[in-house]
């Protein structure tokens, strides 16, 4: 006899089960049976630093990443219900601030950047907007009352062509926050090449370079932890405001199509996600009206994502680090508003966060329109109820796309 | 020296107001509102102060760069939590219109 090739199956066999994925269902299995190890994406990285991706992934089953930053692509569907006798609703406002009413009879549709009727916006000098739809948002879900007036042409069915009144989140029918785009994958770093201060949704910029402000929790921010989409898409159960909703479309201008650096990053605004959640059932501490000094009301929303820890690969994109993560500086004063697309270079997140970057010879001070500390909580707060089989992971039901949709 | 902010007078009530800061050595300060007290003018103390709602304020950061002073910063970089150091505020409001949440305010 003799021995051409012998192969042993042993090693094969441990090298398919360290590859082996995981599965939702078994993950969901250890959390309704509290067995699940849960960790923030903070702790993750710090665990992965430590053990490495093998036992990382074997050990840990949820990670979980938030943000807490404005997102002005937000509002909410309000059904009002009917009044005695009926009316169909053309115009609306809430505390003197419109909502769209072209929908149904009592459907209406209150924007977060909508100002009020009489704001005269920054028509004679820079608008402070105190008050615009997000801080109606903010209002209903802290359960005051909010004053409706509504005009309409009359119909047969619907007499009724005007009406004014108080309403409140316990009264009205459905109330839901329904966001076309949130959750930024990765968003500019802005600055003033001009030599008079300019006001932005990126908040004041000094002139001359006199500070950069960047928007995003970096390490902890949801889609730059899976740069890919593997396991956040549409159907994802999300934590959102204080309450669970879902991703249930790719949000409006999500392009994966963009420079991706060597972690996977991609360097500006890429994937976004449009979600949806129950405003009756949220906080007003974790989403509020927002106003940006000379350039609009908006609404900053909390909002925490779990990745199921199903291979190494998850593993790879959990564990990256605000050093690995990076953001383009933009000059907001001309090349943004003329939509020109050169850059004046990237910084990643430690830097940013560090509170000075050097550009171009310059030492610029920075600073966060996204609140870390807040982003932090939530990651905390959706650890603690995944912990406690309060929150169980969605499988996407469809994946969001990674080629620019037409 | 002084710098007046405000000044109000109402002829028809026989009174005027006028709110100053006064800065100098402390001898001086005391020698100056005396002499006033004794002509007969009433001196009543004013604090300009900003303050911070914290249940407004998010910890965004987004103030701290228009802060002169420091008096907002973020002292631990690792908790990036935004400090407020009353010691160093000069109340110049510039903290106002910067902060998305209308955490920051002066009262007088």
């Amino acid at each position: 006899m003799r021995i051409i090739k012998a192969k042993s199956y042993l090693n094969t066999n441990n090298r398919k089960k360290a590859k082996m994925k995981k599965t939702y269902e078994e993950i969901n299995k250890k959390i309704k049976n509290k067995e699940a190890v849960v960790l923030t994406a903070e702790e993750f990285i710090e665990l992965v630093d430590k053990k490495g991706i093998k036992k990382a992934t074997k050990e840990v089953d949820v990670v979980t990443t938030a943000t807490f930053g404005p997102m002005c692509s937000s509002g909410a569907f309000i059904n009002l219900g009917h009044t005695n006798p009926k009316m169909k609703i053309k115009k609306a406002w809430l505390n003197d601030v419109p909502a769209y009413a072209g929908l149904a009879a009592v459907d209406i549709y209150i924007g977060a950047t909508e100002i009020q009727e009489n704001d005269a916006g920054n028509t004679n000098r820079k608008g402070s907007f105190k008050y615009g739809g997000g801080h109606v948002i903010q209002d209903l879900i802290a359960g005051k009352d909010i004053k409706l007036r509504a005009e309409s042409y009359g119909t047969d069915c619907y007499p009724r062509k005007r009406i004014e009144k108080w309403i409140n989140i316990k009264e009205i029918n459905e109330a839901y926050l329904c966001n076309p785009r949130n959750c930024y994958q990765n968003y500019n770093i802005a600055v003033n090449k001009s030599k008079k201060t300019i006001y932005t949704y990126m908040g004041i910029l000094k002139p001359n370079m006199g500070n950069a402000t960047y928007c995003s929790a970096g390490q902890l921010s949801p889609l730059l932890k899976d740069p890919y989409y593997k396991t956040i898409g549409i159907g994802t159960k999300v934590w959102i405001g204080g309450t669970h909703g879902y991703v249930y479309w790719y949000g409006t201008q999500h392009n994966p199509f963009i420079k991706r650096n060597k972690k996977g990053c991609p360097i500006g605004g890429a994937g976004t996600l449009a979600l949806i959640g129950n405003l009756k059932e949220m906080n007003p501490e974790y989403i509020r009206g927002t106003s940006m000094y000379g350039y609009g009301a908006t609404l900053t929303l909390g909002i925490g994502i779990p990745i199921p820890i199903l291979s190494e690969e998850t593993t790879k994109y959990a564990a990256l680090k605000d050093e690995d993560l990076e953001a383009p500086i933009v000059d907001y004063s001309y090349d943004y508003p003329n939509c020109k697309t050169k850059t004046l270079g990237t910084k990643n997140y430690k830097e940013l966060k560090s509170g000075i970057i050097e550009i171009n010879g310059k030492e610029v001070p920075t600073a966060s329109l996204s609140s870390y500390p807040k982003a932090r909580e939530i990651a905390k707060i959706l650890k603690k109820e995944i912990s406690k089989a309060k929150f169980l992971l969605n499988k996407p039901i469809e994946k969001l796309p990674l080629r620019k949709k037409r | 020296m002084f710098n007046i902010l405000k000044a109000k007078v109402e002829p028809e009530e026989g009174v005027g107001t006028l709110i100053m800061e006064l800065s100098g050595k402390e001898k001086d300060y005391r020698k100056g509102i005396e002499y006033l007290k004794n002509v007969g003018v009433k001196i009543q103390p004013l604090e300009k102060d900003i303050k911070r709602d914290e249940k407004k304020c998010t910890h965004c950061s987004a103030c701290i760069v228009h802060c002169p002073t420091g008096a907002l910063h973020i002292k631990d970089r690792k908790t990036m939590k935004v400090e407020f150091d009353k010691e160093k505020c000069i109340a110049c409001g510039a903290c106002i219109p910067a902060c998305p949440y209308g955490a920051m305010s002066l009262e007088f």
